[in-house]
């Protein structure tokens, strides 16, 4: 190629940069369709019996520890919307995830078929759960589960918290293993898990899709309900979330059934693992330093750390502390969804966990058949936990959810306008006062057609008037940004109206 | 607004959940644009490099290739392996190649071959037979090798060869040293037994031919060029097989072998060789290793020290080839120094970084000499050192991968092989 050709190309495609520079500048709006939102992902479609995939942890680990960490530093934009969200930014119902048919008892269907019943045969299945003492059995009537037996100085710890956690994944939403604490003659606790519910595919591929299931057509790492799991185990202290945990297995028979995507093995979860990790590093006389750059430039030399005996005040309780430092949280090994997590997911978490209700917490630590001081002192810590968690999540977003859009009314004279509630301030996570609202309308292609600030909430609602230019649009875009202390919050809530019948009608909503 | 459940399956493609007809843009997308379109090749590359190789083995695992390929060979509880070898060095073209290891109970065969162009060629081919003598473990293994390797360089004889009598450089010339080209042919049967747990004796019997000749690619530069012409004893000569037989002795006390454990290891060995047919070469081998490792301030960090002692001695006033000549491959500077006797002595700090990784910082020192009375204090004085670091990765207790610089005298070097660990139990593998 000739220099003189080579500089007409030259110029040509940096015409084009520029141009797609310039184009691309300004804000725009997404547009949303105005179907009825989605509510199922209708991915439960009967389909033949997948194969049981190949774990190979060598691959796993390569490419959790250098290709997720190459390719993630490489990418220089933020992680684009997760890809199972509704239009009212919502999770639908999945494979993956689970809505409850009764709001307010989440845990609606959990116990499918009980505890094991006696007598029950030793079998030589591998367990899915990382103890070293675990074993597979069948029971009575013939169906398969996992015994875990809790540790002789630790009588409760590991069977009570796979029991409670194991609830409250559900409860937010996650297809979970069923467990139940269960007792020997000699009365002994074991964790008993209902494992597999079906056919065990094996762990789930989080970096791909599975190829032998048409229903599985949304890249795994984009479900903004693994995205966001990373906030759950946050509340729960899941420190550890290896591949065996995420496990998909056929439901139904073969050819009628499908793939669902399960939790299993989380007895790990309330600061158990904590208590295994503490211990071990007592026992570890080379106390390796956690910092990988102290390891490489200390050469090995580094001094030390004290190891201290684990304890807490509790001996059925895990080292499950009443703070969560969220910034610094993250599961071993590392989740590839979660480095994907956008404010959106992890607000949608917050609310998630703040909908269980009180009592369907006190059930959950029930269910672990502790003694009562320490099902006090559990549910104590599970409920200042959440409160973290929730109002981490609140603040990751202007935590504004849409209610009412009212036409405009002449005799009262106010123009058309929408109710949000303000769901930190409703929940006392934030005080009204110190609360204030800005909003600002737009077109479809992002034209700004008003602004008003200084709006206060009434009892957590905030009314937002449309402008008068809002009349002539088809199509408006609100954003509504919540302030504290006159700060305001990293990202608007964006609703999206459309005019059907002469009236703004609400069609699509987004939280970052 | 209604909330009735809207279809979202798709025939093709993701279903249409989010609602979205029309994607939005932020304020500003356009920088991270270009730098995501700057990034997108090298992202993709390593992603997709990754994701194929994941698949593939997961290909070959899912498909039950290897249990079928078992069945094939009748060997139930056998294990097939396959692994990519790479290896890269400064100065050298990048050579890859596969093995394949097949290991049972009793028989275990290895193929390897190596590629870095059309004057770099390996290939190796292994049976070995695993029984017991008495109630001792033996080991009992056959090879066949031929090696190509192109543009390797010859400096001359002894530790400074611009000042040794035995080299005659052109006179003018502006090179110090010359290439040349070597093709190796070989076949080779050991026996080894185990005496104890530490304590292995080894026999090893070899055929080999050596054919040294000037390079073609870089003639001005080959060997002929620099030094005088017939005075570089075994280049261009009629190449003749040699038969060589050597026994070991090795004490191994490290409870890990395959990568840095502390214990001792000491290693004796001697043998001789005749030419065979058109060769005159008749020579005597005897050497020595030790090495010991011990941990420094928690089991993980290795601190070893190794000296290892060769020599080479003609039978009678008969002319030794120069690639017969004692080097040190182990060297980790750049080995170009060789005569009749040479001692190498290192030093290695290893630790760990992380179950899968470790690290060590090196220094090695090498000198050569026509005699073992010629090694004094003068000698000593004029060793060549490289000292370094370097990362080596493992899988279980074995490294698999390791990558490296050093720096000596003659510069820096970078390294970097991966390959599957070779557990060769004879010394003759390490010429």
């Amino acid at each position: 190629m000739s220099l003189v050709r080579a500089s007409q190309y030259l110029r040509f495609f940096s015409a084009v940069c520029a141009a797609a520079f310039v184009a691309s500048c300004g804000y725009r709006p997404a547009h949303f369709a105005g179907r009825p939102p989605v509510l199922s992902e209708d991915d439960e479609q009967p389909i033949a019996l997948p194969r049981r995939g190949a774990f190979i942890p060598e691959l796993h680990d390569a490419s959790v520890y250098v290709r997720r960490e190459l390719v993630n530093a490489l990418e220089p934009r933020r992680p684009g919307e997760a890809k199972d969200v509704n239009a009212l930014d919502e999770v639908p119902a999945s494979s993956w995830f689970r809505r409850a048919a009764q709001v307010d008892k989440p845990l609606l269907g959990y116990k499918r078929e009980g505890p094991p019943a006696t007598p029950f045969t030793v079998t030589s299945d591998a367990p899915t759960s990382e103890s070293p003492n675990a074993r597979v059995i069948l029971d009575a009537r013939g169906r398969s589960y996992e015994l875990v037996p809790d540790e002789p100085d630790r009588r409760g710890m590991r069977s009570g918290a796979g029991a409670a956690a194991s609830r409250l994944l559900y409860a937010i939403g996650y297809r979970t293993a069923e467990v139940h604490v269960v007792t020997d003659e000699g009365g002994a606790r074991f964790l008993a898990t209902r494992w597999p519910p079906g056919e065990d595919l094996g762990p789930t591929p989080i970096a791909s899709l599975r190829d032998d299931d048409p229903n599985d057509r949304i890249e795994h790492r984009d479900r903004r309900s693994l995205r966001a799991l990373e906030l759950a185990a946050a509340w729960l202290d899941l420190v550890r979330l290896p591949p065996r945990m995420l496990r998909d297995v056929y439901v139904g028979p073969n050819g009628e059934g499908h793939v669902e995507h399960m939790l299993v093995g989380i007895d790990g979860a309330l600061g158990v693992t904590r208590y295994d990790a503490a211990l071990a590093w007592l026992h570890d006389r080379d106390r390796e330093d956690s910092n990988f750059f102290a390891r490489l430039f200390g050469l090995g030399l580094s001094p030390k750390r004290a190891a201290y005996p684990p304890d807490t005040r509790n001996p059925s309780l895990g080292l499950y502390d009443e703070f969560v430092a969220l910034g610094s949280f993250s599961v071993s090994p590392p989740f590839e969804p979660a480095d994907r997590m956008r404010a959106g997911d992890a607000y949608w978490m917050a609310k998630r966990i703040a909908s269980i209700p009180q009592r369907v917490l006190g059930r959950a630590v029930i269910s672990t058949r502790l003694p009562p001081l320490a099902q006090h002192a559990l549910l104590g810590l599970l409920a200042a936990r959440r409160a973290q968690v929730v109002a981490w999540g609140y603040d990751q977003v202007s935590p504004l959810e849409p209610g009412l859009v009212s036409p405009p009314n002449e005799e009262r004279g106010y123009p058309a306008r929408v109710q949000l509630v303000d769901l930190a301030v409703a929940t006392g996570m934030a005080s009204s006062e110190r609360a204030s609202y800005g909003a600002k309308f737009s077109d479809s292609e992002g034209r700004v057609i008003g602004r008003v600030a200084g709006l206060r909430a009434k009892n957590a609602v905030v009314r937002v008037e449309f402008p008068e230019a809002s009349r002539c649009s088809d199509y408006l875009v609100v954003q509504v940004t919540a302030l504290r202390g006159g700060r305001a919050l990293p990202h608007p809530v964006e609703l999206h109206l459309q005019r059907r019948a002469g009236e703004l009608a609400l069609v699509g909503v987004r939280h970052d | 607004m209604a909330l009735a459940p809207a279809p979202c399956f798709a025939a093709d493609g993701p279903p249409d959940v989010s609602g979205i007809e029309r994607r939005g843009r932020a304020a500003g997308e356009s920088m991270s644009q270009v730098a995501e379109a700057l990034a997108f090749v090298p992202r993709n590359v390593i992603d997709y490099a990754f994701r194929g190789t994941e698949l593939a083995a997961l290909l070959i695992t899912e498909r039950q290739l290897v249990p079928r390929f078992r069945d094939l060979l009748s060997q139930p509880n056998a294990e097939l392996l396959f692994f990519p070898t790479l290896f890269a060095e400064t100065g050298n073209p990048l050579s890859v190649g596969a093995r394949m290891i097949f290991n049972s109970p009793h028989l275990a065969t290895s193929q390897r071959v190596g590629f870095g162009g059309k004057h770099q060629v390996e290939a190796e081919s292994r049976v070995v037979v695993k029984g017991r003598v008495g109630k001792l473990p033996s080991v009992l293994s056959l090879e066949l090798s031929y090696l190509l390797q192109d543009n390797l360089e010859f400096h001359g004889i002894g530790l400074v060869p611009s000042s040794d009598s035995r080299n005659r450089f052109i006179t003018g010339t502006d090179y110090t040293f010359g290439y040349y080209t070597e093709r190796r042919t070989r076949a080779l049967a050991s026996g080894g037994i185990r005496l104890h747990d530490n304590v292995e004796l080894l026999l090893s019997s070899s055929a080999y031919r050596r054919a040294l000749s000037n390079t073609n690619s870089r003639e001005a530069e080959s060997v002929d060029a620099v030094f005088e012409h017939d005075s570089v004893p075994g280049l261009a000569a009629p190449a003749g097989f040699v038969a060589y037989a050597e026994l070991a002795a090795r004490f191994d006390s490290r409870a890990i072998r395959t990568r840095p454990a502390p214990g001792w290891q000491l290693e004796a060995y001697a043998g001789g060789a005749r030419g065979l047919a058109t060769s005159n070469a008749a020579f005597v081998r005897v050497g020595a290793r030790a090495s010991v490792g011990m941990p420094i301030y928690r089991a993980s960090n290795i601190l070893a020290m190794r000296l290892a002692v060769d020599t080479i001695t003609a039978a009678e006033t008969r002319a030794l080839s120069f690639a017969e000549l004692v080097h040190f491959p182990e060297f980790r500077g750049y080995d170009t120094r060789r005569d009749e006797v040479g001692v190498l002595g290192s030093l290695d700090y290893t630790w760990v970084l992380t179950p899968a990784l470790g690290a060590r910082i090196f220094i090695d020192g090498v000198t050569v000499a026509p005699s073992l009375g010629d090694i004094g204090f003068e000698q000593l004085l004029k060793m060549r050192f490289a000292g370094g670091f370097g990362l080596d990765a493992f899988a279980g207790s074995s490294t698999i991968a390791s990558i490296g610089m050093s720096a000596s005298g003659d510069g820096l070097r970078l390294v970097a092989s991966f390959s599957a660990p070779q557990r060769n139990g004879d010394r003759q593998h390490r010429d």
